[in-house]
């Protein structure tokens, strides 16, 4: 039977459970997603920090095509023949070296978009590369490095 | 607030707020005038702006269905068209404040190298003003809106006794200002309108970097603040219309101004005011618009436009992007290097007093000249400049890491030359939705633009070269779009000469005593140099000589 200080925890729980309910992506299904996924972190790695899957960049490239008819048809077209290459067993280190080797335009869209995405994200741009602007501060020192500064003619 | 009177006469009526309007509304209505403000949208609120946002709180934001404050018009609701393959990109502020709301803060004074550059070259008519002319303005407007810059003077870049303190240069645009005096080429602190430190009343920058976002704390010069909603409004002399789309300048039967018919933006009601005399100040390309949809039995060609100079001689600049790493830098710490966003320094015009960077004569094979801007250096709140780093995986990765905090950029701003063929019509153009006809922009630019552009090449190149950096690839002459620096002037220039020119050096038309055009209208050139500060400078100007013919009767 449910007491009521269970009730009260699930109440409580509920506004937490709305927004995680799952986000549905806008442009691509949902073993599109997990494939960008994948090929995301192969471009931008975990290593001792947050990969572009933990920025959860596949997101980014969501959005980012959702609505632009021309850009996504050239990416899904791209996304296909990576899966199809996936099925018959090569890597997706192997696939991309490959589309790079041979300047495919898809390997360009996915880098661009993936650079983007993460380097935008919290784990990108501020764990990653230690970014910390947009912050209001109370003066700005600007380079105190004796080596940089332009000598004065004497 | 609407008037739904007209009969009312209006000392003075306003086309617009931003720099231009801001300036002469302020400075008419400090001097006992009544100005009537005609703005095509209204104030945008401060508190709205998404200016400390993260990049990635931004993105969260868009996706809960927020969006931040629109600046830009959207170009739906006000169309404008352009010659086929030939893009141009106009960038419109409707609401008080214009384009000030977002602007760049680049403030270069013009010097006798720009104002008397056609009269050295021939090519197309004069200033009819010059340095000593607009200097003590410059002055003012310095000392009233408040401009961070060097004590530095030279003869293309002049300097002034009212500068703020420039903001300290970033590591990288230190190593930049080193690799440049090696291979002469000086780089100056730049001139900015931000405030270094609190001035007049206001808050001094806290240095956040999201200028481009409208500021929270209006710690850099904005027309709606700076002159319109703290002072002129406090006057009790200015009233402003808000979202009144002005369509033309109204004439009596002897051809003289007397007010404006304009569209209200929220109704479409069509709606006219009178004034004694009008001062239009819409930005270069509506105002132009404006102009030359005033047609009337004394105007045939748009009113004050027999010269058929009006909507002519639409000028901008060339520009491009060049990027390089500095070895120095690279692997090092990562500071915050926002600052006053944008650049801390500047390269002045050098060519006409020595060899390009490459040697060869003083004398150059096309006219005019260039400077140098150093946009988007240091730590960025992106990393695009990754896109250009070959490879991917772990290593990629950390090649991305190491060069971060490297990053330096250059954008060289050339300048246009005017040519007759560069121009706004009206003329069997579609109609807006009030049933008015739009722009066309027509532009192009020459064999002149295209040699510069190979020396503003060099330049940039041969500047990283000297710093040993490693330069991103680039392409070699390729060029922003048309209307990218969103510098649009030209197209209703002042002259000594009534048949060459629309205006005298008051900014007054010749053929219409009681109307001004005080915006980047009004410059017959362009000169290498963002054109706000002269434009303040200018309709300040303007407006003194504007109250004085007013009171002696003359207009």
């Amino acid at each position: 039977m449910t007491s009521r200080r269970d009730l009260l925890v699930t109440i409580g729980a509920l506004p937490a459970l709305a927004q995680q309910a799952p986000k549905k992506p806008k442009a691509f299904r949902e073993d599109e997603m997990s494939l960008i996924r994948d090929l995301a972190e192969t471009i931008i790695p975990r290593t001792d920090t947050p990969g572009a899957a933990d920025a959860g960049v596949e997101w980014h490239i969501d959005g980012a095509l959702a609505g632009r008819k021309n850009e996504l048809a050239r990416f899904r077209k791209g996304l296909a023949a990576a899966a199809r290459e996936q099925k018959r067993g090569k890597d997706l280190t192997a696939i991309l070296t490959a589309l790079q080797a041979r300047k495919d335009p898809f390997f360009r869209q996915l880098k661009d978009l993936t650079i983007d995405g993460y380097y935008t994200s919290k784990e990108g741009l501020s764990q990653e590369l230690g970014w910390h602007g947009l912050t209001p501060m109370a003066e700005f020192e600007g380079c105190t490095h004796p080596e940089h500064q332009l000598r004065k003619k004497a | 607030m609407q008037v739904i009177d007209s009969a009312k006469v209006h000392d003075v009526i306003v086309v617009g707020s931003g720099a231009a309007g801001g300036m002469t509304a302020w400075n008419l209505t400090r001097q006992g005038i009544n100005v009537l403000m005609v703005d095509a949208g209204e104030k945008f609120r401060r508190a709205s702006f998404w200016t400390h946002v993260k990049p990635w709180e931004w993105k969260e934001r868009l996706e809960r269905g927020q969006r931040p404050p629109q600046f830009r018009l959207d170009d739906k609701e006000q169309p404008y068209t352009w010659e086929k393959d030939r893009f141009f990109d106009l960038y419109r502020v409707w609401g008080r404040g214009g384009k000030t709301n977002v602007w760049g803060r680049v403030s270069l004074r013009y010097s006798d190298l720009d104002f008397a550059s056609a009269e050295r070259d021939g090519w197309e008519v004069p200033w009819p003003i010059r340095y000593k002319d607009l200097g003590p303005y410059y002055d003012k407007v310095d000392q009233l809106i408040g401009v961070c810059g060097g004590d530095d003077d030279q003869d293309s870049l002049p300097g002034s006794r009212y500068h703020l303190p420039p903001p300290a240069p970033r590591c990288g645009e230190q190593l930049l200002r080193k690799a440049g005096a090696a291979i002469g080429v000086d780089i100056v602190a730049g001139r900015r309108a931000v405030l270094t430190q609190n001035h007049n009343g206001r808050m001094k920058c806290h240095f956040c970097g999201a200028c481009g976002r409208g500021c929270d704390i209006s710690a850099f010069f904005n027309a709606s603040d700076y002159l319109i909603q703290t002072t002129a409004l406090k006057t009790g002399k200015l009233e402003v219309l808000d979202n009144a789309v002005v369509a033309r300048v109204t004439v009596d039967k002897e051809g003289r101004a007397d007010g404006v018919q304009y569209f209200d933006r929220n109704t479409g009601t069509e709606r006219r005011v009178r004034g004694k005399v009008v001062v239009v100040a819409a930005s270069c390309v509506d105002s132009t618009r404006i102009l030359l949809n005033s047609k009337s039995k004394q105007h045939p060609n748009g009113i004050g436009n027999s010269s058929d100079v009006i909507g002519r001689y639409l000028v901008e600049q060339v520009r491009f992007h060049m990027y390089g790493l500095m070895p120095e830098l690279m692997g090092g710490k990562v500071y915050n290097d926002d600052g006053i966003s944008g650049a801390h320094i500047y390269m002045p015009r050098f060519n006409h007093r020595r060899a390009s960077v490459r040697g060869g004569p003083l004398q150059r094979d096309y006219l005019r000249g260039f400077g140098m801007q150093f946009w988007g250096g240091g730590a960025q709140s992106n990393a695009s400049f990754a896109k250009a780093v070959d490879g991917f995986g772990a290593d990629f990765k950390k090649g991305v890491k190491r060069r971060y905090p490297a990053l330096v950029a250059l954008h060289p701003y050339g300048e246009v030359l005017p040519y007759k063929h560069n121009r706004i019509t009206v003329d069997g153009t579609p109609k807006d939705r009030y049933g008015v006809p739009i722009a066309k922009i027509e532009y192009r630019i020459g064999e002149n633009e295209r040699k510069m552009t190979e020396e503003m090449y060099d330049t940039a190149e041969a500047i990283l070269r000297s710093a040993k950096a490693e330069i991103l690839p680039f392409q070699r002459g390729w060029l922003d779009v048309a209307g990218a620096a969103i510098h649009e002037h030209g197209t209703c220039r002042m002259g000594a000469d009534p048949k060459r020119s629309a205006l005298n050096g008051f900014c007054q038309m010749h053929e219409v005593k009681n109307v001004f055009v005080v915006d980047g209208a009004a410059f017959p050139t362009a000169s290498e140099k963002n054109p706000t500060i002269t434009i303040l400078a200018l309709a300040w100007r303007a407006s003194d000589y504007l109250a004085q013919q007013a009171k002696s009767g003359s207009l």
